[in-house]
């Protein structure tokens, strides 16, 4: 491979000094431009790209120091290092240039040993940087693609089921996200509700998500596939308990050395009378509401999943009658922090849940702008999942 | 080697810069340097006396400056320290005390020129 030959720029408005300086890079294998005063030189960079800039500070119309400045304020010239051409009564001057960005000086008259050198230093270091820039843009490219793929694993669009209102609202902490939801209905009309949230965090956390994610739906509509007498004929209890069951049992068997496990709550909604079986597997409590209050609050009625083989799951079963509301979220609402580090909490979740005409699209939006409102310019530390389904009347 | 010539530019040039940059650039270079100095060096001193009449402080400084770098670059010492002189005179805002110097480093540029001329021959 040949070597890419660097593009210099020497920007002096002394001839004699641009013209020596043009020789000995020349001579030094590197390609080089010169301008004759900062605004030239700014023109320059804006039309080519450049690898390295010799920059005197002393020069009519605009000096050395508003260059500087003008690059390192502009994201397209800011990576570009810039060596400043000093006399020797200018010490103090390259000191002010090197806090201000500049890379390094070089003393007048010039010593073409030291020139090499600290333009070789320079350009070195240049390409490193470039190098890890093209690392860094490819893994965030790697990690948009990811992101795409991810949020193909969340509905795009949820079910649309007569009597019955669902919303949800997803938002991740990163580029990727260990949480997740789903909502479908079941060969037999059931509504299926699930929220998720994946341990840990980044590309881990979202790797085990989709596994998570698929098991639980494939196990749910297995009979889809095959097996399709025996899986209409389970009971809701009994179809929870084998998608938790087998769900668990695999990551924990398959992926155990991974230590990844995952905070699920699973409903089954019959969509006719309004029964609601669900598993809550180590998962924030649900919350059942009537007129906007909170009436029941359904709590873990099984450990997390993933971890421990044929752990034990029970299936609790309530009603939903006209007007309820099931509110079901993962813990980056309530433990989601503000600037002053003070978690949101359930308290304030709970006066926002509107009253009895509140649709779940309102009670969600409610409690997003409340939220949103509420961290502020703290960073979001965790993913922000909520699902809420109301019977309606 | 010829006595008469060294001796000339040996008392304005210091022959340890000039002959430094000749090995750098070769001879063919340096003589387009010293053209393009002696070219460029009389508009600059030429810029000290409005300047001065003008009391433009950063003008006169910028020329002095400039004059004193490429004197730097080819040995030119007593040019070099009389423009630096100068050039913190101006830097100073003292140009009232400037007296004669102008005239004597129009002088030393003259001298400077004749040995570079001579040396680049």
């Amino acid at each position: 491979m040949i070597a890419k030959q660097d593009h210099l720029l020497v920007v002096d408005d002394n001839k004699v000094n641009r013209m020596l300086l043009l020789h000995s890079l020349e001579q030094q294998g590197h390609c080089v431009t010169a301008a004759v005063n900062g605004r030239e030189a700014l023109e320059f960079l804006h039309a080519d790209p450049f690898d390295l800039v010799l920059l005197d500070i002393e020069m009519p119309e605009m000096d050395g120091y508003q260059v500087l400045s003008a690059m390192k304020q502009d994201l397209q010239l800011c990576h570009i290092p810039v060596i400043m051409v000093t006399s020797v009564d200018e010490i103090e001057s390259a000191i002010r240039c090197i806090e201000m960005g500049a890379e390094d000086y070089l003393p007048k008259p010039f010593n073409p040993v030291l020139l090499r050198a600290r333009i070789g230093a320079s350009l070195e270091k240049k390409h490193l940087r470039d190098k890890e820039q093209l690392y860094l843009h490819s893994l965030e490219r790697e990690l948009e693609i990811g992101r795409e793929i991810q949020m193909g694993f969340l509905p795009s669009e949820l079910p649309q089921v007569d009597g019955w209102e669902i919303a949800a609202y997803f938002k991740s902490a990163r580029e990727v996200a260990g949480d997740f939801y789903d909502a479908f209905t079941l060969p037999d009309g059931n509504l299926v509700c699930v929220i998720g949230d994946v341990c840990g965090k980044g590309v881990g956390a979202a790797l085990f998500m989709t596994l998570f994610r698929s098991l639980i739906r494939a196990t749910s509509t297995a009979d889809t596939f095959s097996n399709r007498k025996a899986m209409l004929s389970l009971t809701p209890s009994e179809r929870l308990l084998h998608v938790i069951s087998f769900t668990n049992n695999y990551v924990a068997e398959t992926h155990g050395d991974a230590n990844m496990f995952a905070t699920v709550f699973i409903g089954l909604i019959n969509l006719q009378d309004g029964r609601l079986s669900y598993i809550n597997c180590g998962n924030e409590p649900a919350l059942l509401l009537k007129h906007g209050v909170v009436i029941d609050s359904l709590r873990p009625t099984g450990p997390v999943i993933g971890v421990i083989p044929d752990a034990r799951f029970s299936v609790k079963e309530i009603s939903m009658e006209s007007r309820d509301l099931l509110l079901v979220f993962t813990d980056g609402i309530p433990d989601a922090l503000n600037v002053d580090n003070v978690s949101f909490g359930n308290e304030r979740m709970l006066k926002l849940l509107g009253g009895s005409q509140a649709s779940p699209a309102q009670v969600l939006k409610n409690i997003e702008n409340e939220l949103l409102q509420f961290i502020g310019a703290a960073e979001q530390f965790d993913d922000i999942t909520l699902l809420a389904v109301k019977r309606k009347a | 080697m010829q006595p008469r010539r060294t001796t000339v530019a040996a008392s304005v040039i210091d022959r340890a810069v000039f002959d430094g940059l000749k090995e750098t650039v070769g001879a063919d270079y340096i003589a387009e340097l010293v053209g393009a100095f002696l070219e460029e060096a009389p508009t600059l001193i030429a810029q000290l006396r409005p300047a001065l009449d003008a009391k433009d402080a950063e003008i006169f400084r910028r020329a002095a400056h400039s004059v004193k770098s490429n004197a730097a670059t080819f040995g030119a010492t007593n040019l070099f320290e009389l423009a630096r002189e100068l050039e913190f005179m101006a830097r100073e805002n003292r140009l009232g005390e400037i007296g004669n110097r102008i005239e004597v480093l129009e002088e030393m540029f003259d001298r400077a020129a004749g040995a570079l001329k001579e040396l680049c021959a």
